[in-house]
């Protein structure tokens, strides 16, 4: 098995409002291998972004990150100084948002983006380096991007520009937070097959966050779904797609409409999400599960490890029988 | 056609003007429309779909006199709305009701959800007040909310909670058709389907005709019976669903349709997607539309535009290929 590139253990971020304490991330534990595509999925507000804003340590106050460690290459970052973090940020973990034109500077041609990127790992930059990289994400006509403003590009290829970027560093760890949500079908499909050439050539170790099943299918080996603020189930794609144990995780799966299955029905999850500043107790789905019991209502449950790699936090499980 | 049709659209077009300089000088045009013709039918759910651009939420809105047309015919329930004033429009617009997809945007954030749901009834008139306050309350039972809703403002309610309220608000007047404008794009996934099971119901106890617009297939696949494909302004596909998923005639249908994923993670994509964006509205392609990107393109798609055609079963397709 490959090494272990980034390793967080228990993490929790909690916001410190007006209103109450949020715990955005309350405990968090997974990890990354070296060449794996991970890929964190939940609802809107369940802390997927909270918890890499917290790897990357970009938490704004309100925010704190409150406990837990994040272990990259062994070396617990949370530990660092703001000066030595800044020698980890774009260099060993880069990270592209949802919306590219966000993060570009719409004053800057792209050729000069890039170069600003490189000038801070390497003393060599030239303009042929820049054209390689536009090249290695499959940039359509990179002699005109070079030149070119990011308004007059395409969202795609503006994403692509933005991977260029952070690729240029060979990052041990990219992390990717809905790169394609912006995108329409036909060019999120060009991402995705991108990022998938990327870790064939590259040996890419990816942290995906997404609220879509289906990307995360599509592009990941392993998986991890979160409901407010704590991880509910972990597995391989196969696991959590074809044999998912967690009510939250079967819920999700039944509720997407789906091209090749055509259903009278769609299955729902009742209710809605919880309020972070006042969680529900003991397992924080049992207001919505349709199989919560006393013990839910209780206690918190453990992990249960139904193989090595699958791994589910649900009282259902505890005695190890399938529901 | 026989049918029994409730909107009928023939060669329907939107031009939007480019101007610029100090007296606006239109130097040209973003052709959102260029050439739509379909009916939808009373009773069932018409699905359009296309990417970014492709012109579906103007047709939205075109059709419903939202917009006015450039050219093309709108007729609604046997009458050409086309050249209406707003005067001769009023009793077509309760009739025909639209939810758009940001309910935050779509609701005025200084009235409470009663002043927003009594707002219909007050500007068609004709009702008590008691009528009206009877009216709301059994609207909001109908859709799982409670009396104390109607004091709430916007803010205080969820997206799911929001958009019920759209919904019911658009529905109040007993509409017979109802365009759909991506209800369900900004919710979450096990919001969306209690939004989608909530229209299924309240089209079969109202009798309700569905002009559905989105981008996910998934979702055309739960709640339309046909569906249209859009792209860069003109229809290129239309068909029953079963045809149109089994059977896609379109080279761009059939990019859509493998371009999502499969929740299925032994079945990676078998195709590689298409190349390239679509274009910008106001160049259009010569010839077919879509020849800059199709993969099978030859002499004819470079010179002359195809026409919607009928291959049987009233699966219609706008390409010059004989088959795929």
């Amino acid at each position: 098995m490959s090494r272990i590139v980034l390793d967080v253990r228990g993490l929790k971020t909690y916001f410190y409002t007006y209103e109450g304490v949020v715990k955005a991330v309350d405990g968090v534990s997974f990890s990354i291998r070296e060449g794996e595509f991970f890929g964190l999925v939940g609802e809107t507000g369940c802390g997927k972004s909270v918890t890499a804003l917290s790897v990357m340590r970009l938490v704004d106050p309100p925010g704190r990150i409150v406990g837990g460690e994040v272990l990259l290459d062994g070396i617990d970052i949370l530990k660092l100084s703001e000066k030595e973090m800044q020698g980890v940020r774009g260099r060993k973990i880069s990270m592209i948002f949802q919306d590219p034109m966000a993060s570009l500077s719409p004053l800057m041609k792209i050729g000069e983006q890039i170069a600003e990127v490189l000038r801070k790992s390497s003393k060599e930059v030239s303009r042929e380096r820049i054209l390689d990289l536009l090249k290695l994400v499959r940039m359509p006509s990179p002699e005109r991007v070079i030149d070119s403003y990011p308004f007059e590009l395409s969202g795609g290829m503006r994403q692509r520009a933005m991977i260029a970027m952070m690729l240029s560093a060979k990052p041990r760890l990219l992390i990717a937070d809905e790169p394609t949500t912006a995108l329409d079908v036909t060019t999120q499909a060009q991402i995705l097959n991108l990022l998938k050439e990327m870790k064939r050539e590259l040996k890419l170790s990816l942290w995906l966050i997404t609220h879509d099943l289906g990307v995360v299918a599509e592009l990941c080996d392993r998986s991890c779904v979160m409901y407010a603020g704590r991880i509910v189930e972990c597995g391989t794609i196969r696991e959590i797609f074809r044999e998912p144990l967690h009510p939250y995780t079967r819920g999700l799966l039944e509720a997407i409409p789906k091209v090749h299955l055509k259903v009278d029905r769609l299955a729902t999850i009742p209710g809605t999400v919880p309020d972070l500043i006042d969680p529900p107790s003991g397992c924080r789905f049992h207001p919505r599960c349709p199989y919560a019991s006393y013990r839910c209502i209780e206690s918190l449950p453990e992990a249960v490890s139904f193989t090595p790699t699958h791994i589910v936090f649900c009282h259902l499980y505890s005695g190890g029988i399938k529901a | 056609m026989m049918e029994d049709s409730i909107l009928r659209v023939e060669g329907l077009k939107k031009y939007f003007p480019i101007k610029s300089g100090v007296w606006g000088k239109v130097k040209g045009y973003v052709r959102s429309l260029d050439g739509v013709s379909l009916t939808v039918r009373r009773g069932e759910t018409l699905a359009l779909v296309g990417e970014s651009g492709c012109g579906k939420t103007t047709f939205g809105r075109t059709v419903l006199r939202l917009l006015r047309p450039t050219s093309g015919k709108i007729i609604f329930g046997g009458v050409d709305i086309t050249d209406l004033s707003e005067k001769e429009l009023k009793p077509f617009r309760r009739r025909m009701q639209i939810v758009f997809q940001d309910p935050l945007a779509s609701l005025d954030p200084r009235m409470t959800i009663g002043d927003i749901l009594r707002e219909p009834f007050k500007l068609h008139g004709g009702f008590s007040l008691r009528e009206i306050e009877e009216k709301i309350l059994q609207l909001l039972e109908s859709v799982g909310m409670r009396e104390e809703h109607i004091y709430r403002y916007p803010h205080e309610l969820s997206g799911g909670q929001r958009q019920r309220v759209c919904i019911l608000r658009a529905i109040s007047l007993n509409p017979e058709f109802l365009v759909l404008d991506e209800p369900t794009s900004a919710l979450d996934v096990s919001v969306q389907a209690q939004i989608l099971n909530l229209l299924k119901d309240l089209q079969r106890e109202y009798g309700l005709t569905y002009l559905f617009i989105t981008h996910d297939l998934g979702i055309v696949r739960f709640m339309s019976d046909r569906s249209a494909v859009m792209y860069l302004g003109k229809i290129v596909e239309l068909s029953w669903n079963d045809d149109l998923f089994n059977n896609p005639l379109h080279p761009y249908t059939r990019s859509l349709i493998s371009a999502i994923p499969t929740f299925d993670p032994e079945l990676k994509r078998r195709e590689e997607p298409i190349l390239g964006e679509v274009p910008s509205a106001i160049n259009i392609p010569q010839g077919c539309r879509f020849h800059p990107r199709c993969p099978y393109a030859f002499g004819a798609c470079f010179e002359r535009e195809p026409l919607l055609e009928d291959r049987g079963g009233g699966h219609l397709v706008a390409c010059h290929l004989e088959k795929l």
